[in-house]
């Protein structure tokens, strides 16, 4: 029975790696555009340890990318104009990560306010 | 050779996970108060292979080599907080035939609760830890009994140096079949460790950096209430990518009273790591 409930676990683990494998990843080369904003975080240790400050950034609605440097501890980010996700929640995302924010979110771009539908005439196409 | 049934499922299992998960400047034998953030996943794959020399229970035995294959899954289900499973699958080499099988089932949780970010790269963190190694069933491998533990790991990172020290009390209240490793023998144990960390490469970081390259010498000690003492020398080398990591290291021992189980004469781990 032990050995049972062993093996449900070992297969439950192979099928959520398979699962987190099959999570969409961001573009291995960098973006071609600018980034949009900007957040400065402390005790990065390591390449893979700064990994999990850009996954836990990246998982946020409205995040395109995320890119730590190193040497500076600024992250890069790449937002969407249209549906960014509010400071908190970057700030949060951050936190979560096991790291310390030094310098909150700059540069974000404001919310796209949508313009108001006009009435369209009769025969006019949108 | 004896091998049992589940065995080769749960090798072939292991197989197919692939390389395991890890996550930071952490020494290859040893805790380290580092950790996945919350909701991820870090997977971590290790092969050990150890020779024992079993002359000190009986001068008629002779050496026992022993490979453990043995996968950790760590989650962050909150902001400091992971759980953690390993799960060892063995295979044991004697004059007596071959053995197969798993090893205790070790499920625990880790309390990051104390951390110092003092720069970009820089930080110190503290964690505690505690849960229990589980009976796998395996008449062979198994303690059939609940042995829990608690501990603490310190970890700080400074520039291209890196230092780990940790220490972990283990309640064994019942032997294994075979007394091989700290613990088989039935006696409660304490693991004190320590280890340093030197980057190689890169000398700094840029922008650019997506790997580092580290050698690491751990200082690996094993005291159980029976009497038995054993310190190892694990010198190695790690090597970090963003989403992945290898390691290498070798135990070596220098200190050995050990009259309760077998002596370590040589281990070598191979590991991999994967963040999800």
């Amino acid at each position: 029975m032990t050995r049972l409930a062993t093996a449900a676990i070992l297969l439950a683990a192979t099928l959520t790696l398979g699962a987190c494998s099959a999570a969409p990843t961001p573009t291995a080369e960098a973006p071609t555009q600018a980034p949009t904003a900007t957040i400065q975080i402390a005790g990065l240790s390591c390449p893979l340890c700064a990994s999990n400050a850009d996954k836990s950034l990246r998982r946020l609605d409205g995040v395109f990318d995320a890119r730590t440097n190193l040497t500076t501890g600024e992250v890069q980010l790449w937002l969407n104009p249209a549906a960014s996700p509010p400071p908190t929640a970057l700030t949060d995302a951050v936190l979560d990560a096991g790291f310390t924010v030094t310098r909150g979110v700059e540069n974000q771009p404001p919310p796209t306010i949508a313009a108001e539908p006009q009435a369209l005439t009769p025969g006019e196409q949108p | 050779m004896r091998r049992h049934p589940i065995a080769g499922l749960l090798i072939l299992a292991s197989g197919l996970l692939g390389p395991a998960p890890a996550t930071a400047q952490q020494a290859t034998d040893m805790p380290a108060a580092v950790q996945p953030g919350k909701g991820l996943w870090a997977v971590r794959q290790i092969a050990r292979h150890t020779r024992y020399d079993t002359g000190n229970l009986n001068p008629d035995f002779g050496d026992v080599t022993q490979t453990d294959y043995e996968t950790v899954l760590a989650y962050g289900f909150a902001r400091d907080w992971v759980a953690m499973a390993h799960l060892p699958l063995t295979h044991t080499t004697s004059d007596t035939g071959d053995d197969a099988g798993l090893r205790d089932i070790t499920l625990m949780f880790q309390h990051r609760f104390w951390r110092r970010d003092t720069g970009p790269i820089n930080t110190a963190r503290l964690v505690a830890m505690g849960g229990a190694q589980l009976p796998s069933g395996d008449e062979l491998f198994s303690s059939e009994s609940v042995d829990p533990f608690v501990g603490l790991a310190y970890t700080q990172v400074d520039g291209r140096h890196g230092l780990n020290a940790s220490v972990l009390f283990q309640h064994n209240p019942k032997a294994t079949a075979r007394q091989l490793r700290f613990g088989d023998a039935g006696a409660d144990g304490l693991r004190t460790d320590a280890s340093y960390l030197y980057r190689l490469r890169p000398a700094a970081y840029t922008a650019d950096t997506t790997w580092s390259s580290y050698l690491q010498a751990q200082v690996l000690t094993r005291y159980e209430t029976n009497g038995d003492f054993e310190a190892l020398l694990a010198p190695g080398f790690l090597y970090e990518a963003r989403d992945w990591a290898a390691e290498i290291t070798v135990q070596l021992p220098v200190i050995q009273r050990v009259d309760h189980r077998a002596q370590t004469q040589v281990a070598v781990t191979f590991g991999l790591r994967l963040l999800f």
